[in-house]
C-alpha cells in the first residue's frame, strides 16, 4: 500500500502561497483543492501534471476521513476504485487539478476571511 | 544712648511711590493736615489695582531692611526689592524706584517733621539702596540715622505696626492663633513703654558686669551675678526653643494632615485606577481567549468538514449509493438463502402434509414453489435501484456505512452562515480588545497619579526633616533645663553665703532691689493700664454690637494675657464662639482700647473693614467708632464695600479720598482725588 505522494511543482508553488496568506497548513489547504476539484464534471483520468512538489503522507493528508475521500472519488468516477488507484493515482490528479481551482478562489475572494466564508458557503451558492 | 522718650503721636502728609510694584511712574498721595477735624483717609480701588502695594510702601518707606526682619541692607531684602520693581519701568531701562515719606512725630510735645526718600538704584545684577533722611529739614547723618532707627524699633516697631493694620479678611484667624495673646502683650508692652522695664533691668546687669563695678564685688557676688546673667541668657535659650518647637511642631500637624490627604487622594485615584486596570485586563484576557478559541474552531472546520461542505452533492450520492448497495446486498443474500436452502426444505416438509395440485387436479408442487419463488422474490426487490444496470461501487463495512451516514447529517445540518457570524465576532472582538487596551493604555499614563506621588515625596521628606529638627531641638530643650536647673542650685547656694555675709550697702545689693522693685512696678503698671484697657474695650464693644448689654466683664489676665469675657448673666462667652463679624468688633475694640489707654496717636489702617458686618454693625462702626479711634485713618475699600449709601455716611469724617484705577493701556495706575460716587466738581 502506498503512502505517500508527491504533488505537483505548480500545486507546491500554490499551497506554499497560500499558506503565507492564510496561515491553514498544506494538508488543510490540499483537502481544500481536492473537494473543489471533485466538483469538476470534466473527466479525471486524462489530467496529467509532474512530480516536482510536495510531499504528502497519507495520515496527514486525509487522516481518519480517508475511506471518505476514496468513497467520493469512486462516487465521482462512478465506479469502483482498487485502494492502490486511489491512492496516490486519483488523489494526486484531484490535488494537482483542485489547487488551481483553490488559487482561483483565494485570489475571487481577497483575503483569508472572505475566502473561508466563501467556501463555507460555496455549496450553497452552486444551489442557487 | 538709648532715647526713652515715646511717640504720642504720628502723622502721614505724604506719600509717593516710584515705580514699584503695581505703581508706574511717580504716584503721589498728599494727605491732609492736622487741623482739619475729619480723619478718615478713603482709598478705594478695584482689587489688584495697588491697594496692598501702597501699604507695603509706607511700610518699607518707614522700616526699610526692618520690614523683613533684618537690620540692614542684605541680599534677600535686595531680592525683594528686585522683585517689586515694576516691570514695564524695567522694561524701559527706568534705573530708578522708590519710596518717600512726609510724616510728623509729635515726641513729648516736640513737633518734628520728617522726610524719608528710600530710592533703589537698578544696576545689571543687583539693587542699591540710597537712604536719605531729613528732621526740620536738616538731612540727618549715618549716625544719627542709626539712633532714628533704634528709636522707631523700640516705639514703633514693625510688629506693632502690624498689630495695628486690621484686615478684615484675616482678622478672625488671626485672634483665634494660639499666638494672639503673646502678640497682645507685646503691643501692650510697646504702647505703654512698660518693656522699658526688662531694658532697664538688663541695663543694669550689664551695668553690674563692667569690670571697675565687677572688681568691687566679692567672689560670692561675682559668682551670683554670672549665674544671674547666665540664667537670664539660658532663659531666652529655652524660650526660643520651646517656640521653635511649637512651630515645628505646628509644621509637621500641617504637613502630616497634607499627607493623609494626599494618600487618601492616591488610594482614591489610583485604587480606582489599579482596580479599573486589573478588570480592563481580564476582559482583554477573556476577549483574546474567545478569539482564539473561535479562531481554532474556524481551522479545525476548515480542515474536517470544509471539504464535505463543499463536496455535499457528491456525498449525497455518495450515500444514496451506499443505501442501494445496502438493500441490493440485503436483497441477494435473502434471495440466495431462500432459494438454495429455505424454500426447498420447507416445500419439502410442507409436501407431507399437503398436496399442491394444479387446477386441473394434477400434482404440481415444483411447478408451485417456482411460481412462489418468482413472485416472492419480485416483491422483494429494492424500490428505485435498476438491476439492470446496477453497479456496486463502495462495497463499506457496517462501520464505514454508519460513519459516513453521521458525516453527511452533520454537514447537511451544518449552517454556512454560522462561519460568518463566527467572523463577525472575531472582528468584534479585535475592536473591543482594541479600545479596551487603549484605555489601559490610558490610564496608564495617567499624569495626576504621578503629580502626586511627587507631593507625597516631597511633603514626606519634609515631615522626616521638621521631625528630625523637631528632636535635635527636643535634646537641646532638655539640656538648656538640666544647665538651667543647676544654675539655680548654684544660685540659692551663693545667694545663701551672701546672705549670711550681708553685705547690704554695696551697689550690688542695691541693684538686686532695684530690679525687685522694678519687677514689682512693672506688675503694678500693667494691671493699672490693664484696668483702663478693659474699662475702654467694654464701653466700645458694648457701644457697637447690636445685642446691647452684651459684655457684663472683660478681663485680661496680667501674666498671661489671656483674655476672659462675661456676658450679662456672668456666663464666659469665649472668643472663638464668636461670628465672624462679632470677632471684627471685639478686634477692632481691643486696638482702639489700647490706643486710648496708652494716649498714642499713630495711623490706623483698615484694610476689608466691612466685608463681613451686617447693616447695623456698619452703620454703628461709622458713627461710633471711625470718628474717634485715631487722629487718621486710612480705610482701603472697593466699591462694594463702601457702597454710594456707605460713603455718603461716612462722608462728614472723610478728610482726603482717592480712587485707584489700574488702565491697561499705558500699564499704569490713576489715583483720582476722589472715591468713586463723589461727582467731579461738586
Amino acid at each position: 500500500m502506498q503512502f505517500r505522494l508527491k504533488t505537483s511543482k505548480e500545486t507546491m508553488d500554490i499551497l506554499k502561497q497560500l499558506q503565507s496568506s492564510t496561515n491553514l497548513t498544506p494538508n488543510v489547504l490540499a483537502r481544500l483543492a481536492i473537494a473543489l476539484s471533485l466538483l469538476s464534471k470534466e473527466p479525471i483520468e486524462s489530467f496529467e501534471s509532474d512530480t516536482n512538489g510536495l510531499e504528502f503522507n497519507r495520515n496527514t493528508l486525509t487522516g481518519e476521513y480517508d475511506f471518505v475521500y476514496k468513497a467520493l472519488i469512486a462516487q465521482h468516477l462512478g465506479r469502483p476504485v482498487a485502494d492502490d488507484e486511489y491512492f496516490p493515482f486519483l488523489i494526486k490528479k484531484h490535488l494537482d487539478r483542485g489547487a488551481k481551482c483553490l488559487e482561483n478562489e483565494y485570489k475571487y475572494a481577497g483575503n483569508y476571511e472572505k475566502f473561508i466564508k466563501g467556501l463555507a458557503n460555496f455549496e450553497l451558492e452552486m444551489i442557487r | 544712648m538709648i532715647n526713652y522718650n515715646k511717640v504720642t503721636t504720628m502723622q502721614i502728609n505724604q506719600l509717593t511711590i516710584t515705580n514699584f510694584g503695581i505703581y508706574y511712574g511717580r504716584n503721589e498721595f498728599v494727605f491732609g493736615n492736622k487741623k482739619e477735624r475729619a480723619n478718615i483717609i478713603l482709598i478705594g480701588g478695584e482689587n489688584g489695582t495697588g491697594k496692598t502695594t501702597f501699604l507695603s510702601a509706607i511700610k518699607l518707606a518707614l522700616y526699610g531692611p526692618l520690614f523683613l526682619g533684618y537690620k540692614s541692607v542684605n541680599a534677600k531684602y535686595i531680592d525683594f526689592i528686585k522683585d517689586k520693581i515694576n516691570i514695564y519701568s524695567r522694561a524701559e531701562g527706568n534705573k530708578m524706584a522708590g519710596v518717600e515719606m512726609d510724616f510728623t512725630l509729635y515726641n513729648n510735645g516736640e513737633l518734628e517733621n520728617y522726610y524719608i526718600i528710600r530710592q533703589w538704584e537698578l544696576t545689571k545684577e543687583t539693587v542699591k539702596e540710597h537712604l536719605q533722611i531729613s528732621r526740620n529739614g536738616i538731612s540727618l547723618t549715618d549716625n544719627q540715622i542709626e539712633e532714628f532707627y533704634h528709636f522707631l524699633r523700640r516705639n514703633l516697631p514693625p510688629s506693632l505696626f502690624d498689630f495695628l493694620f486690621f484686615d478684615g479678611e484675616r482678622v478672625q484667624q488671626y485672634v483665634l492663633d494660639s499666638q494672639f495673646e503673646q502678640n497682645v502683650k507685646e503691643a501692650f508692652m510697646t504702647l505703654f513703654n512698660l518693656d522699658l522695664f526688662d531694658t532697664l533691668k538688663e541695663d543694669l546687669l550689664k551695668y553690674l558686669k563692667q569690670d571697675n563695678i565687677f572688681t568691687s564685688l566679692t567672689q560670692e557676688q561675682k559668682e551670683y551675678t554670672q549665674i544671674e546673667y547666665d540664667l537670664r541668657n539660658q532663659e531666652n535659650v529655652i524660650r526660643n526653643l520651646e517656640k521653635r518647637i511649637a512651630e515645628l511642631k505646628e509644621q509637621a500637624k500641617d504637613v502630616q494632615v497634607k499627607i493623609q490627604e494626599l494618600e487618601r487622594e492616591f488610594s482614591n485615584k489610583g485604587g480606582m485606577i489599579a482596580r479599573e486596570r486589573e478588570t480592563l485586563n481580564e476582559q482583554v484576557f477573556l476577549m483574546e481567549q474567545e478569539k482564539k478559541q473561535i479562531t481554532e474552531k474556524i481551522k479545525e472546520t476548515a480542515a474536517e468538514l470544509l471539504p464535505f461542505l463543499i463536496t455535499q452533492k457528491l456525498l449525497q450520492q455518495t450515500v444514496t449509493q451506499i443505501d442501494a448497495e445496502e438493500r441490493v446486498e440485503r436483497y441477494n443474500t435473502l434471495k440466495e438463502e431462500l432459494n438454495n436452502e429455505t424454500l426447498p426444505l420447507l416445500f419439502k416438509e410442507l409436501s407431507c402434509h399437503f398436496r399442491i395440485t394444479d387446477l386441473d387436479g394434477k400434482e404440481a408442487t415444483s411447478s408451485f414453489a417456482e411460481a412462489m419463488k418468482e413472485k416472492l422474490f419480485q416483491s422483494m426487490k429494492p424500490v428505485g435501484v435498476n438491476f439492470d444496470r446496477f453497479q456496486f461501487i463502495h462495497r463499506m463495512n457496517s462501520e464505514q456505512k454508519q460513519a459516513i451516514r453521521d458525516l453527511f447529517k452533520q454537514v447537511r445540518h451544518f449552517d454556512g452562515k454560522l462561519v460568518d457570524e463566527w467572523f463577525a465576532r472575531i472582528q468584534h472582538l479585535t475592536d473591543e480588545i482594541y479600545t479596551v487596551k487603549k484605555r489601559i493604555e490610558h490610564s496608564l499614563t495617567d499624569e495626576s497619579l504621578k503629580d502626586i506621588v511627587n507631593k507625597l515625596n516631597e511633603h514626606t521628606r519634609l515631615h522626616e526633616q521638621i521631625k528630625y529638627e523637631i528632636e535635635a531641638n527636643t535634646a537641646k530643650l532638655f539640656e538648656a533645663q538640666k544647665f538651667y536647673q543647676e544654675l539655680m542650685t548654684k544660685k540659692e547656694k551663693v545667694q545663701k553665703r551672701i546672705r549670711q555675709a550681708r553685705k547690704d550697702e554695696n551697689i550690688f545689693e542695691l541693684c538686686q532691689k532695684l530690679s525687685r522693685v522694678l519687677s514689682r512696678y512693672q506688675e503694678e503698671q500693667v494691671k493699672k493700664y490693664l484696668g483702663t484697657v478693659e474699662r475702654y474695650f467694654l464701653q466700645m464693644f458694648n457701644s457697637l454690637m447690636r445685642k446691647g448689654q452684651f459684655l457684663n466683664s472683660f478681663r485680661i489676665d496680667p501674666q498671661t494675657f489671656e483674655i476672659t469675657m462675661l456676658n450679662y448673666s456672668n456666663k464666659p462667652i469665649f472668643k472663638h464662639s464668636l461670628s465672624a463679624g462679632e470677632t471684627q468688633l471685639f478686634f477692632l475694640s481691643l486696638l482702639w482700647a489700647l490706643l486710648k489707654a496708652s494716649k498714642r496717636q499713630v495711623p490706623f489702617v483698615l484694610d476689608t473693614l466691612f466685608g463681613r458686618l451686617d447693616r447695623t454693625h456698619k452703620e454703628n462702626l461709622i458713627q461710633k467708632y471711625l470718628p474717634v479711634v485715631a487722629n487718621q485713618v486710612i480705610i482701603l475699600s472697593t466699591d462694594t464695600e463702601v457702597d454710594e449709601y456707605y460713603y455718603n455716611r461716612m462722608k462728614p469724617y472723610i478728610q482726603r479720598e482717592f480712587s485707584l484705577h489700574y488702565d491697561r493701556n499705558s500699564n499704569r495706575v490713576h489715583i483720582e482725588n476722589h472715591y468713586f460716587f463723589q461727582k467731579v466738581g461738586i
